[in-house]
């Protein structure tokens, strides 16, 4: 991991909300949400998504970085703008499947993207 | 250790290919992919839960097919990366089970490529997504990333990301396309040999003009603006210098821009092995050497569909075929002349599609003017947050090729080990420095490639 990352718990504060979700769902029809949570945080997802979208739904930016937030970039995994902590470990939020009772962190947590 | 003849890293187009060849030569194979599900970008499939209120496309329903092919002959392993490939053909996987070495007798890359990223001011803005991750959004999740989009890029595959965009309820305003009417209308007549592929074209230009999306020529993206997320986008006609021509600049009312200059091909594990590369100057990049069985220059390796440059799903396909007869003659489970008898017909449709390739390269060339929009203080780093002025600060003081910048600015260590700016910094470099910079060079790559966890590193 590299400076910056998430040195303790303390860090790992909530994702700056804003009024504004980065993406909206199509009609989910009756699907039953399931549960996970980022940085400690509640989050609704539907099964078959991916943790970039259970968290873009409700949130402007996945990852905060020094400059500003990032959200999903490239969306197929290389570009890492997405990668987010799974368990403890790494992992590209726009390639891993949200399942129930996932603990997410993110990367570059505690600033709010700032213009 | 199992035993394994082939081991195929992506189930795209290629690899599927692949899968099913070997498992009609009775070899057993391994397919891995780092996706939740099989088929790459373009037999990518909905979830089954979400995709249950849509009707599934043509290609996805084909894809589908492969899949399930794919599956009753090969071993599939999902959500698993491959990390790691040594010259000796031993294969390094990871997956949530953990990290395993394999040691197959023969190794088929098809990998597949990424967009091509290109950097303009507000490019790291949340907002601006390629044509791929948009693709991957809109038809893969079903989500509409943006409200009001605008698609720019050049090729075919936009009008396909606006379509896609189109039908789960995003207004597209326009399409910004860089290609020029008459180098197209020039290369018409030479498309007319490929009916499959122009005969939705019509149809497909119809659906948008009824979403009223703006189609433009000669122009391109030239920046995206907002305060947290895009709220506004600038794009500007290319000159008859090549350049933006910044007096055309026009904004546009868009929370959305979808980008898609071409691909790069995914050669980090072909390079680590240690393959040799060649220039392929259509799409300027420097891909894996390969023979007419697919095999790289290093024994058992062999390479199939867009890591090989890039020609489309078809080309893939005929390639990943070819590859799978390949390993069989190499493994001698197939006579040479039976292993000529099953290669020829594919060989032949790789001719037709190459052809097609080609045309598309120049009819869609990759815009030298997306070399002219970065300022001093864009990001051309997303991951370390260098901007073009730091990098050019490097390059004036001599710096020559990509593994130069490292030193100077960390430009390419950050986590995407280098793929997005080692991809978008040598034509920009170049293209600025009238060719003082190496156009052809790359980052060093190095194992592992994608994200490992510490502990995986070390069970092996």
């Amino acid at each position: 991991m590299r400076p910056g990352g998430p040195r303790s718990r303390r860090d790992l504060v909530t994702l700056p909300t804003t009024a504004r979700a980065a993406i909206t769902r199509a009609d989910r029809g009756d699907m039953a949400p399931g549960k996970l949570t980022v940085d400690g945080q509640r989050l609704t997802f539907f099964e078959g998504e991916t943790i970039a979208v259970a968290i873009l739904a409700e949130h402007p930016v996945i990852t905060s970085k020094p400059d500003r937030g990032r959200a999903t970039y490239c969306g197929i995994g290389v570009c890492m703008e997405c990668a987010v902590t799974v368990d403890g470990r790494i992992a590209r939020a726009c390639l891993t499947p949200a399942v129930e009772g996932m603990r997410i962190g993110t990367l570059y947590p505690g600033r709010s993207p700032e213009p | 250790m199992t035993d394994t003849d082939l081991l195929i890293a992506g189930a795209g187009p290629a690899g599927l290919a692949a899968a099913i060849t070997a498992g009609q030569l009775g070899l057993r194979a391994i397919l891995v992919d780092e996706n939740a599900q099989a088929g790459g970008q373009y037999y990518r499939q909905t979830p089954l839960r979400l995709g249950a209120t849509q009707k599934p496309a043509g290609q996805m329903r084909r894809g589908a097919e492969r899949i399930a092919r794919a599956s009753d002959v090969a071993r599939v392993r999902l959500q698993a990366s491959v990390w790691g490939l040594d010259d000796r053909k031993r294969v390094w996987i990871q997956s949530a089970a953990g990290s395993e070495v394999l040691n197959p007798r023969g190794v088929v890359l098809a990998t597949g490529s990424y967009d091509r990223p290109i950097a303009f001011p507000g490019w790291t803005l949340p907002g601006v997504l390629t044509a791929g991750g948009a693709q991957a959004l809109a038809k893969g999740q079903i989500v509409r990333p943006g409200t009001r989009a605008v698609v720019a890029g050049t090729g075919p595959i936009s009008l396909v990301v606006a379509a896609q965009l189109d039908l789960v309820g995003v207004k597209v305003v326009e399409l910004v396309e860089a290609s020029t009417v008459p180098r197209l209308a020039l290369l018409g007549p030479r498309a007319l040999p490929y009916p499959s592929r122009w005969r939705d074209l019509p149809g497909l230009l119809r659906e948008l003009a009824r979403a009223g999306v703006v189609l433009t020529f000669g122009s391109i993206i030239r920046s995206a603006h907002g305060a947290e997320r895009v709220e506004r986008a600038c794009v500007v006609r290319v000159g008859r210098d090549g350049r933006p021509d910044e007096s055309t600049a026009r904004l546009l009312d868009v929370d959305l821009v979808c980008v898609g200059y071409g691909f790069v091909a995914s050669t980090e594990l072909a390079r680590i092995a240690g393959c040799a590369l060649r220039w392929d100057p259509g799409h300027s990049q420097l891909v894996p050497r390969h023979d007419g069985w697919q095999e790289t220059s290093v024994p058992g390796i062999f390479v199939a569909g867009e890591a090989t440059g890039l020609g489309g799903a078809e080309m893939a396909e005929a390639q990943g075929t070819l590859a799978a007869i390949g390993v069989a003659r190499r493994l001698g489970r197939l006579t040479e002349r039976r292993a000529d008898a099953l290669a020829q017909p594919i060989r032949r449709r790789l001719r037709y599609w190459k052809g097609f390739a080609s045309l598309l390269a120049q009819g869609f060339p990759i815009p030298a003017a997306t070399s002219w929009l970065v300022h001093d203080d864009t990001l051309v780093c997303r991951c370390e947050n260098i901007t073009y002025g730091q990098v050019r600060d490097i390059v004036d003081a001599g710096a020559r090729v990509l593994n130069d910048l490292k030193m100077g600015t960390r430009c390419g260590m950050g986590l995407c080990q280098g793929r997005i700016c080692g991809a978008l910094l040598p034509p920009l470099l170049a293209d600025q420095t009238d060719g003082r910079f190496d156009r052809t060079s790359m980052f060093t790559a190095r194992p592992p490639v994608g994200p490992v966890s510490v502990s995986g590193l070390a069970s092996t």
